[in-house]
């Protein structure tokens, strides 16, 4: 019988170590022009820690005069690989006004570089922000999984990098694969779900604030309106 | 596309339902794939080439992949038992490095003045015969010391081997500046330079001051196996470091810790350790050279409320954390540049290592275990006199920084100075003093630089030999096996030497034979490759498995029917006078230093009366040689300084101000990054960046050439950061000689 | 909480100040030539001038527009594709062909105007003047369907764009007869003065009663986008106080609509040519503040 195939992929956010290992494979898989990106690699840094209501620090010892509960910041560095999440109700598909994006039957959404005309009306649809046009080639492109490598039976060229293991890549559909034992066993949570675009790129351990394209931006208002309360 | 290309694509998609269950499978752990390559044209297989990475000590295997016969991506080499088919950011940007314009071409002989930056172009021939009538002289009457060798990393190889047969050359390595105090740190306490950390089985890891999640000597295979043991073995990571980095930012507990502490709070934890009754006794017995009651005694003099006040980790939580390490065997203490490079750090070094000691967690399963390689026999060996390392403090010493003061001040006159991918200029610190004696011809008469790039030194030179990289050279490296199964890896060409370059090897090989004298006779071999066959045929078991063509088809050899077996002490002992560890260091004590593991502070750092501690680290993705990459200083070109942000408000800097950061040497104004992920009295700046030479990459320049993407370089306005190092004074270790870059002092203002 | 991004890559973005501008000039021919086929099928004589202004700005304005759109192609070469694929659910595509329609309907519809055939300019008023609305409102429905941007993806926003285009078209059609009437009077019997400036009084009520809408339209987004998403609310914020609150607030919405509104309104200043030329230039400067704010402040907010 032949097995159905859709690709997807999960990425353990917790064993990430933003090493920029996928983001650069990548660029050396498709020679990526300076300036565009098919992967990478966001960081944040987050953390609380109340200010000195004084404003003396011991020289010697700046930590020691506060209680011992709340003595050092609580401070935490969080990674997120961001790539195309090949929805399965790709907007980007939708709006080609040549139909040059499509979506191949194993679900990697990919785009036709014959017939692209480079309207740039794609990236301006994609909610995940991924398409860019190749300032060399004046095509749009993102990611496509690799396709040239997956339809040759190797993982993307990020996967195969990845120090960690921490992306993982494989057929959705067959239950014996580690991406659908992930699936079925792990707290698992998608990008901005609320677009209905059902991805599928999952995240295992996706912080909030780190999917939160608005958070720490310079100019975010309701942390400025909260600020003056 | 046309609809036949789209069929062509789906057809092509029937492969993956044959491999399906092998890319199910690309799961955690070891499961290891890579070491293939198609065309993103052709689809067709490429062939690859297996060798050595040499952009960072961890030396991982990869395999470059050529279309035609173009490098067009550098993979990992999943047999390579330490990298596993893994690469990091650094490995895989080497592409870069092939085929860029920025490289030279051709030897050049400097036209004018030294470092006007005008050069003519000469032949090889010219090149060799102006050095070599310099080199004859000193061979032939010279003294030890007229020819000053320096590289970056100590030279091995066809390298050592012309340095000791010429026998009249003084050695440099810039190793010495960052790696110096904990090498001989290590050295001094169980006779090697420096241990595998078998954090995949360990319950417990204790990180001094090191940062395995943005760079480490072993990188790529390291952090994996570090997060087997955090996620498989549920290991707890507790991180000491001045500021937030990577991995303290993903341990389970962080504490601030002042610079330059370390060695305190782990003397107080082994206190604690031994008060409470933890340590393993009979491993200390056996296997120190100090009875554990004496230990026990030493020690009492560091209790934790001590620690405390200096450190700033408040003394219940090195309580907590040295039970808890000595309680959750396997456990393992790790240190890193945040330990080592200060002035107390050969010191720091050995109070770390105490901890591993006295819980017996030493070449165990999950500890902290001796580096297994294999020793290479010099071809020819009966030429050479048997030299082991000594402990000489006035070899010790001379690091290419010392190097420099020494001409400055006269006590030292070289005749020659050659330097091969090294550059001083922009590495040392106080590297304004460097380059003013570079620059200076009564000072340095004459210098040969090879490099494949024109460095901050190579601008400084009167001869500049373009040499290959490490993807055009051959080469033969057995790093230390991470999963203790000792290995060999070979470098060889992957593509053929850039324009007019040459191995640094093969230029030697030609100098000796044009100097000739005694030298030929020790390179009676046509060349490297034929070198390094000699050199494998050392290795019995690797010749029967096929010697060099072997390593030519694989990249890498172990001896697959060995087990790995941990307490190898048990049957060797450990490479230290008496045979174990020397926890009492007599040879520190001949020299006048304290014997036991010891906390000295940091001159001025006990009252820093309103000055900051500049400390400096190494950004995860550029490295030294890696300052041209072009996908990598796309990633990394900013280096803002950290300040904490109560102390930002207290000296009225705000948001978006940039600050004055100044030493006795000089000065620098700088972006500013405000956070509380750092101690209040540390400022942190990250090296590697700031180059005012190099290349135009690494100095943000748009520049148009066959590479579409130099036009492209769009940080061009935000620049490429500030390189710390003209005010870094150069204070060092009296015993490692390595650099304190953790102990400036420095004052800072808005700007 | 201190949330701190420490990596994060730039897009540029992906409309570009071609579409905006773009998006200008076919609002202002498309209202234009709604005016126009309205006069005419309105049929009163005293409308005609205004209707042979109006196609004359149509056929020019219309030649000037596909060179915005090709240019912002990266394969200009390519763009015939548009008329060889047709993809149902992209409103770029619809575009396609009702720009392909537009022109032929509106072009026979102005030549039997110049002919003087009234029927048949009627007859093909008639059928261009849907092509007229759809190649302005298709433009709304272009934004409208960029769900990553919660400025333009909004359900008022192609009646919204259609508000704005008969606001730029009639405010360009003022300023001609305006300047129409300013020159000629003098010749013109008492009548014919009349007449003229009943045109224009009448085209000034118009334009008023779109204004209205459009304030209407910007409240209800505006107001409705406060109750939405995360995004929606900092992407309100920042029209409301941010980088574009000057532009879009005080240039588009004050000067633009109601300054000009109230100009219209009110007897007196409505009778006053020179206040209504004011009017006018500053609802035209109004509705391209408008198409500024609504590409580049849809695309401020980051997406990753």
């Amino acid at each position: 019988m032949k097995q159905e195939v859709k690709w997807g992929m999960v990425i353990d956010l917790k064993r990430c170590v933003g090493c920029f290992a996928c983001q650069v494979a990548c660029k050396a898989e498709h020679e990526t022009p300076l300036g565009v990106w098919r992967i990478w690699v966001k960081t944040i840094q987050k953390g609380t820690y109340p200010e000195m209501a004084t404003l003396s620090l011991p020289w010697d010892c700046p930590y020691c005069e506060r209680p011992e509960e709340a003595r050092y910041p609580r401070m935490s560095v969080l990674f997120l690989p961001w790539l195309c999440n090949h929805c399965d109700r790709p907007i980007c598909n939708t709006v080609c006004p040549v139909g040059a994006a499509y979506k191949r039957e194993d679900g990697i959404v990919m785009i036709d570089p014959h017939r692209c005309i480079g309207c740039n009306y794609c990236r301006a649809a994609c909610p995940y922000n991924v398409r860019f046009s190749n300032p060399i080639t004046g095509m749009i492109q993102k990611c496509d999984f690799c396709a040239h490598r997956v339809d040759s039976g190797l993982p993307p060229a990020c996967v195969e990098v990845c120090p960690t293991n921490a992306m993982v890549f494989g057929n959705l559909k067959d239950p014996s694969s580690k991406v659908a034992q992930l699936l079925s066993k792990e707290k698992i949570q998608v990008l901005k779900k609320e677009m209905a675009t059902y991805p599928n790129v999952y995240y295992i351990g996706l912080d909030k604030d780190i999917a939160d394209p608005l958070k720490g931006w310079e100019k975010h208002y309701y942390h400025k309106e909260f600020e003056k309360l | 596309m046309k609809r036949r290309d789209f069929l062509k694509l789906c057809l092509g998609s029937i492969p993956a339902f044959l491999f399906q269950h092998y890319l199910g499978l690309s799961a955690y752990a070891k499961e290891v794939f890579g070491g293939r390559q198609v065309s993103r044209h052709t689809r067709k297989p490429l062939k690859g080439i297996s060798s050595i990475c040499q952009l960072c000590p961890a030396h991982c295997g990869i395999i470059g992949f050529l279309e035609g016969d173009q490098l067009v991506k550098i993979g990992g080499n999943p047999k390579h038992p330490n990298n596993l088919g893994k690469l990091c950011a650094r490995g895989l940007a080497g592409v870069n490095m092939a085929y860029d314009p920025d490289r030279i071409t051709s030897p050049l002989m400097r036209k004018g003045e030294r470092g006007k930056g005008q050069w003519e172009r000469i032949s090889w021939d010219k090149a060799y015969t102006e050095i070599t009538s310099r080199l004859k002289t000193i061979y032939q009457s010279g003294q030890k010391g007229d020819f000053v060798f320096q590289s970056e990393h100590e030279p091995d190889g066809i390298l050592k081997r012309f340095l000791e047969a010429f026998g009249k050359a003084l050695i440099l390595y810039e190793d010495s500046l960052n790696f110096g105090n904990r090498d001989w740190g290590q050295w001094l306490t169980w006779g090697e330079e420096k241990g595998i950390p078998d954090v995949a089985n360990s319950h417990y890891i204790l990180n001094f001051g090191s940062n395995p999640y943005e760079t480490h000597e072993y990188y790529a295979g390291f952090i994996g196996r570090l997060m087997e043991g955090r996620f498989q073995k549920k290991a707890k990571l507790v991180t000491f470091d001045v500021r937030l980095s990577y991995t303290a930012g993903n341990s389970d507990e962080w504490f601030p810790i002042s610079p330059g502490n370390d060695g305190m709070v782990a003397l107080a934890m082994a206190n604690v350790i031994l008060k409470s009754n933890l340590h393993n006794r009979d491993f200390i017995e056996r296997w120190t050279n100090i009875p554990t009651s004496a230990l026990a005694q030493y020690l009492s003099q560091y209790p934790p409320e001590m620690a405390e006040k200096i450190s700033g980790v408040a003394a219940s939580d090195i309580e907590r954390i040295a039970k808890e390490f000595a309680m959750s065997m396997p456990a393992v203490a790790i240190s890193g540049r945040g330990v080592s490079s200060h002035l107390n750090g050969v010191y720091n070094e050995r109070c770390i290592f105490l901890l591993n000691t006295i819980v017996g967690s030493i070449d165990i399963p999950g500890g902290y275990c001796l580096p297994r390689t294999y020793r290479f026999e010099k071809p020819d060996s009966k030429l050479f006199s048997q030299k082991e390392k000594a402990f000489d403090l006035e070899k010790v010493q001379i690091t290419p920084q010392k190097f420099i003061s020494m001409v400055k001040r006269g006590k030292f006159t070289p005749k020659l100075h050659f330097v091969y991918e090294s550059n001083p200029a922009y590495r040392n610190p106080e590297s304004g003093l460097t380059s003013e004696v570079l620059k200076n011809e009564k000072l340095i008469p004459y210098m040969v630089v090879a490099d494949s790039y024109m460095t901050e030194t190579a601008a400084l030179a009167d001869i500049v030999l373009p040499t290959t990289t490490y993807l055009e050279s051959w080469g033969i490296d057995s790093s230390p096996a991470l999963d203790i199964n000792p290995f060999i890896g070979l470098q060889q060409p992957i593509i053929p030497p850039f324009a007019k370059s040459v191995p640094i090897s093969d230029i030697f090989i030609e100098l000796a034979h044009r100097i000739g004298g005694g030298l030929p006779r020790y390179f009676k071999f046509n060349s490297t490759e034929e070198y390094i066959k000699k050199v494998a045929s050392g290795i019995e078991k690797l010749e029967k498995a096929g010697g060099l063509k072997y390593l030519k088809e694989n990249g890498v050899w172990f001896d697959s029917n060995v087990k790995p077996r941990y307490r190898s002490y048990e049957s060797k002992r450990f490479n230290t006078p008496s045979g174990k560890i020397e926890i009492y260091s007599e040879r520190l004590k001949r020299k006048g230093f304290q014997p036991l593991p010891t906390y000295e502070p940091i001159p001025g750092h006990g009252d820093l009366k309103g000055k900051f501690v500049l400390v400096t680290y190494e950004p995860n993705v550029m490295g030294s040689r890696t300052g041209n990459f072009k996908w990598l200083t796309e990633i990394k070109h900013q280096n803002p300084v950290w300040i904490n942000k109560d102390v930002a408000k207290q000296l009225h800097i705000g948001e978006g101000d940039r600050i004055k950061i100044s030493t006795r040497l000089g000065s620098f104004v700088t972006d500013a990054r405000f956070t509380f992920g750092i101690h209040p009295r540390v400022i942190a700046i990250e090296r590697n960046l700031g180059h005012w030479g190099f290349g135009h990459i690494a100095r943000a320049k748009r520049f148009k050439s066959k590479d579409p993407n130099t036009n492209l370089i769009w940080w061009e306005k935000e620049g490429n950061g500030i390189s710390p190092n003209p005010i870094i004074s150069g204070n060092s270790d009296p015993i490692g000689g390595g650099e304190a870059w953790n102990d400036t002092l420095v004052i800072i203002s808005k700007a | 909480m201190e949330v701190q991004v420490l990596y994060n890559v730039f897009h540029h973005e992906a409309v570009s100040l071609l579409i905006a501008i773009y998006f200008h000039i076919v609002g202002l021919h498309a209202g234009c030539s709604i005016v126009s086929i309205t006069a005419t099928l309105l049929g009163k004589k005293e409308y005609k001038p205004v209707a042979k202004i109006g196609a004359i700005f149509v056929i020019i304005l219309f030649s000037i527009s596909p060179i915005f759109l090709l240019t912002d192609l990266f394969q200009p070469l390519r763009f015939w594709y548009l008329f060889i694929h047709f993809n149902p659910t992209s409103p770029l595509s619809w575009g396609t062909f009702i720009l392909c329609a537009y022109p032929i309907f509106t072009g026979i519809y102005i030549y039997f105007l110049f002919k003087g055939n009234v029927r048949w300019s009627k007859i093909f008023g008639v059928i261009s003047l849907p092509t007229a609305i759809g190649v302005h409102g298709y433009t709304g429905f272009v934004l409208g369907f960029a769900k990553a941007r919660v400025l333009w993806n909004t359900a008022v926003m192609p009646s919204y764009f259609l508000a704005s285009a008969m606001i730029s078209g009639m405010a360009f059609m003022l300023i001609v007869a305006l300047i129409r009437y300013r020159f000629t009077y003098k010749d013109k019997p008492f009548e014919e003065r009349e007449k003229d400036l009943k045109i224009i009084d009448l085209l000034a009520k118009w334009m008023a009663g779109f204004m209205i809408l459009n304030v209407f339209y910007v409240f209800s987004d505006l107001t409705v986008m406060y109750y939405h998403t995360e995004d929606a609310f900092e992407t309100v914020e920042l029209v409301r106080l941010g980088k574009f609150s000057f532009l879009y607030i005080w240039v588009d919405n004050v000067l633009g609509n109601i300054v000009p509104s109230l100009i219209i309104i009110f007897n007196k200043t409505r009778k006053s040519h020179l206040l209504l030329l004011i009017a006018a230039i500053l609802a035209s400067i109004g509705v391209f503040i408008m198409r500024y704010v609504m590409v580049f402040g849809g695309q401020y907010v980051p997406l990753s």
